[in-house]
């Protein structure tokens, strides 16, 4: 009888001590994953591919304007004659980066073009074919054009006057 | 002898019986750690010189060196919820990773690094509903010209019961 006793006692101490064991199943710690993300788009850049040409004016005794808009049409103020309307030309510009990307466009106020030997214009009111917020096009490429007013002086001399102007685009 | 033999292995019974007893008697303390949102750093322009771009856990966006674009895909920390069973010690603490390299498809890589949390370093779940969230951002390492493409790469946050 005592006997009995001692190994069902023996063998309740093992099941006991395994219990014990069971327990450090509970999940003292866990681990979840997640992704980090990101989309590098294209840069944005701008090539100039065409210059911005008022091309062959007559200056006249009192001053005036000549406009060239972005669809390359001259207009020649009053007091002023126009001469060789074909090569009047808008600038033009290639703008490449991210497809469908959104984009602004900054255009100078104004420059000044010089005659070598002397004498000035004012070039203003510059416009833009795509206005001043556009989207890059599907093809990752966009063209600008852009016009702009000469401002012609009264009794202007005569020669040729070259000037440059930047044309800024950054994504929005 | 053989009483006492009884007497000893009836007090190892009693000694493992006590030992087990909050195993036998409540359910056991147990956290779990659910992702149910991604670290995203949205869409970046890059520049000449390269830059970062940090996501902190409370939520934002802030770049140094690149462009930071509209992100139809979102912008934001990593969420989690934590979980902790039983009626025990609601505290936990948590462990994020150092850093991790994320890749295009090109095969292109950019380094992710300075994981912050919050809460941060330890946190604690409502103690009645034994649930809570945590959040982890880091900050983005973009290379100069980095090339164009979707980067991603999976990344690990461990929480330890207790603190």
């Amino acid at each position: 009888m005592k006997k009995t006793i001692l190994i069902a006692l023996t063998a309740l101490a093992a099941i006991a001590l395994l219990v014990p064991a069971g327990s450090a199943m509970a999940q003292a710690s866990d681990t979840a994953t997640a992704n980090a993300t990101a989309t590098i788009v294209s840069p944005i850049a701008i090539q100039s591919d065409f210059d911005l040409a008022f091309s062959d004016i007559v200056a006249g005794a009192a001053a005036g304007t000549v406009v060239v808009s972005t669809g390359g049409t001259r207009t020649v103020g009053a007091g002023l004659a126009g001469l060789n309307p074909g090569n009047a030309r808008a600038a033009q510009f290639t703008i490449t980066g991210a497809p469908s990307r959104q984009f602004g466009i900054v255009l100078p106020t104004s420059t000044t073009i010089n005659r070598v030997g002397g004498g000035s214009m004012t070039v203003d009111a510059f416009t833009s074919s795509l206005g001043l917020t556009a989207t890059i096009g599907g093809t990752g490429s966009s063209v600008l054009k852009v016009g702009a007013t000469l401002n012609v002086g009264a009794n202007q001399t005569a020669g040729d006057y070259t000037g440059t102007f930047d044309v800024t685009v950054t994504y929005n | 002898m053989r009483f006492r033999l009884i007497q000893i292995v009836g007090a190892g019974l009693f000694a493992a019986v006590c030992l087990s007893a909050p195993a036998l008697g409540q359910k056991a303390a147990s956290i779990e750690v659910t992702a149910d949102k991604d670290l995203a750093f949205g869409s970046i322009a890059p520049g000449p010189a390269g830059g970062t771009v940090t996501v902190p856990p409370t939520g934002g966006r802030t770049a140094a060196g690149v462009v930071l674009l509209p992100s139809p895909g979102g912008v934001g920390p990593a969420s989690y919820t934590i979980r902790i069973g039983d009626k025990g010690n609601p505290h936990y603490s948590i462990i994020l990773p150092a850093f991790v390299d994320l890749e295009s498809p090109a095969g292109a890589t950019m380094r992710v690094d300075t994981f912050v949390s919050d809460p941060a370093g330890t946190g604690k779940v409502d103690p009645q509903r034994r649930d809570g969230l945590l959040a982890v951002g880091a900050t983005l390492h973009v290379g100069p010209n980095q090339p164009a493409g979707s980067y991603s790469a999976p990344f690990l946050v461990t929480v330890n019961l207790g603190n």
